[in-house]
């Protein structure tokens, strides 16, 4: 049996008095690539900082390899690298040099130069981030959340912004973390992604896990109530417009 | 794509790193380099060099000229343009750019950035005062300091005390933009209080009346009388000093990461 490396029951949390996330609940077992769904203002980037011990929920527990990400915030950002949404670079920063200041805060990071290679940024070592194309600041994102050498890893909003080529390249990449062992949250919009990558996904919806399962099974669960369902779009899109009928 | 690279051991500290990344950043930025190095050694060259007479004794031979009044004025230019346009400027950016939130969530933390872009401030301001030191006293002929020590004395405070101003203006600042409009603004009033558009009996007297309580006023004339060689006013000296105490404590109350 898997171990299980992040465990999230009942997380709420308000931010400006307003309620962000109500009831957040899922684990991610060893090696598994989980998914989280949710349409805009879901709290699916609130959950990310979460587990990056950045923000706290007011009620419910988070643990992330064993530890309280606000509690052991030393442990936590060894073990965890975090891809956030829309944290960018310095201009004039180069892509090797960027590599290495991240490498510089690890006991143990991975190789520069290689990392580079891998994420097929070879050729732009010398590159300012501010003259990198937006998938390559991607693919650079990526790889400062790699150097670390994590045990987990959080993406989000991943391949936002990537060409078809780089988008496929990315989803290569995280197959290959999988393969090390490495368990990956995959924070998408990207219903083809997930469906492709994810061993499991949690649906959040107004702040609170609405479904969570393998993507098959949601699109087998949608199919006996409606047919033409035909891929997880389909059954995410139905499961949205019924919570929203529910309401 | 090839398999992901195996680990090796890092060679250079987070701190280290950081600090060689700032300074990198510094150099390749030609608006930091020019508010730090090229504005006060500018407005020296323009004093001395474009405007007729500066350089001549005001008072006969041996007395002093224009332009010996307007160094200290020039030094106090480069506390204001690194602590009010380089240093929010830079914060403000990094919030921009979500740098404290990324940088957050490594084992380096958000705290060693701003370190490092302390020191890089500071540094840079060292090396801006060092070269309009230089430009003053030996291409153009200005009087050295004379009273050296009590010189760099109320320089170190003085700097402290903008950089203090100038963390308050970056503690929450959303952007590069917003940092440096509201930094430009405060930098142009303080030049004025410290005499540089005015200088001495040009300044109108209900400025001249309240620009030694302000803190480049006071600095300005704290630095010109140690430089000068007359006694130190112990007013300005405790402007400089509550002023430095009061914007510390703000700066750290009001900062924001996010």
């Amino acid at each position: 049996m898997s171990t299980t490396v992040i465990d999230v029951r009942n997380a709420a949390l308000r931010l400006s008095g307003k309620p962000v996330l109500r009831d957040v609940s899922f684990t991610v077992a060893e090696g598994e690539i989980f998914g989280i769904l949710g349409p805009n203002g879901a709290g699916k980037s609130t959950t990310a900082e979460c587990l990056s011990g950045a923000l706290v929920p007011e009620h419910g527990s988070i643990r992330v390899a064993g530890m309280q990400p606000h509690h052991d915030l030393a442990g936590i950002r060894e073990t965890v690298g975090y891809q956030f949404q829309s944290a960018q670079l310095p201009p004039a920063l180069r892509a090797r040099e960027a590599i290495e200041l991240f490498a510089s805060f690890y006991p143990s990071p991975r190789n520069s130069v290689e990392l580079l290679e891998a994420v097929g940024l070879g050729d732009c070592a010398k590159t300012p981030y501010g003259r990198m194309s937006g998938g390559q600041q991607q693919r650079l994102s990526i790889a400062l959340a790699l150097v670390g050498n994590p045990r987990i890893i959080v993406l989000d909003e991943l391949t936002t912004g990537l060409d078809p080529e780089g988008r496929r390249d990315v989803l290569e990449l995280i197959r290959q973390m999988r393969r090390e062992g490495v368990s990956v949250v995959l924070i998408t919009h990207f219903m083809d992604e997930a469906q492709r990558l994810c061993d499991r996904v949690a649906v959040l919806f107004r702040g609170t896990t609405c479904w969570t399962g393998p993507p098959s099974e949601l699109v087998a669960e949608a199919r006996g109530r409606n047919p033409e369902v035909n891929d997880l779009a389909d059954a995410y899109l139905g499961l949205l417009e019924e919570l929203r009928r529910n309401q | 794509m090839t398999t992901l690279p195996s680990t090796h051991k890092p060679q250079p500290s987070a701190t280290a790193a950081l600090l060689g990344t700032e300074v990198r950043l510094f150099l390749r930025s030609p608006v930091l380099l020019f508010m730090a190095l090229g504005f006060p050694a500018a407005l020296l060259a323009l004093q001395g060099l474009l405007i007729p007479g500066t350089r001549d004794p005001l008072n006969g031979a041996g007395s002093m000229s224009a332009l010996d009044f307007f160094v200290p004025m020039a030094l106090s230019v480069v506390m204001a343009s690194v602590g009010l346009s380089n240093l929010p400027s830079t914060l403000g950016g990094y919030r921009q750019l979500g740098l404290f939130r990324r940088l957050g969530a490594t084992p380096a933390g958000a705290h060693r950035v701003l370190g490092a872009q302390l020191a890089v401030s500071t540094a840079s301001l060292a090396a801006g005062a060092a070269l309009a030191a230089v430009i003053a006293v030996w291409a153009l002929g200005a009087r050295p300091p004379e009273v050296p020590l009590a010189a760099l004395a109320v320089f170190l405070l003085g700097s402290v005390q903008m950089l203090a101003l100038g963390a308050v203006v970056g503690s929450r600042a959303r952007s590069a933009q917003s940092a440096n409009g509201i930094g430009t603004l405060i930098l142009f009033a303080s030049l004025f209080f410290a005499g540089v558009w005015t200088p001495g009996p040009l300044m109108p007297e209900p400025a001249a009346a309240v620009a030694g309580y302000t803190p480049l006023g006071a600095a300005a004339e704290s630095l010109t009388a140690a430089w000068y060689g007359q006694p130190l006013d112990l007013v300005p000296v405790v402007v400089m000093v509550l002023w430095t105490v009061l914007f510390s404590a703000l700066a750290v109350r009001l900062f924001r990461w996010r």
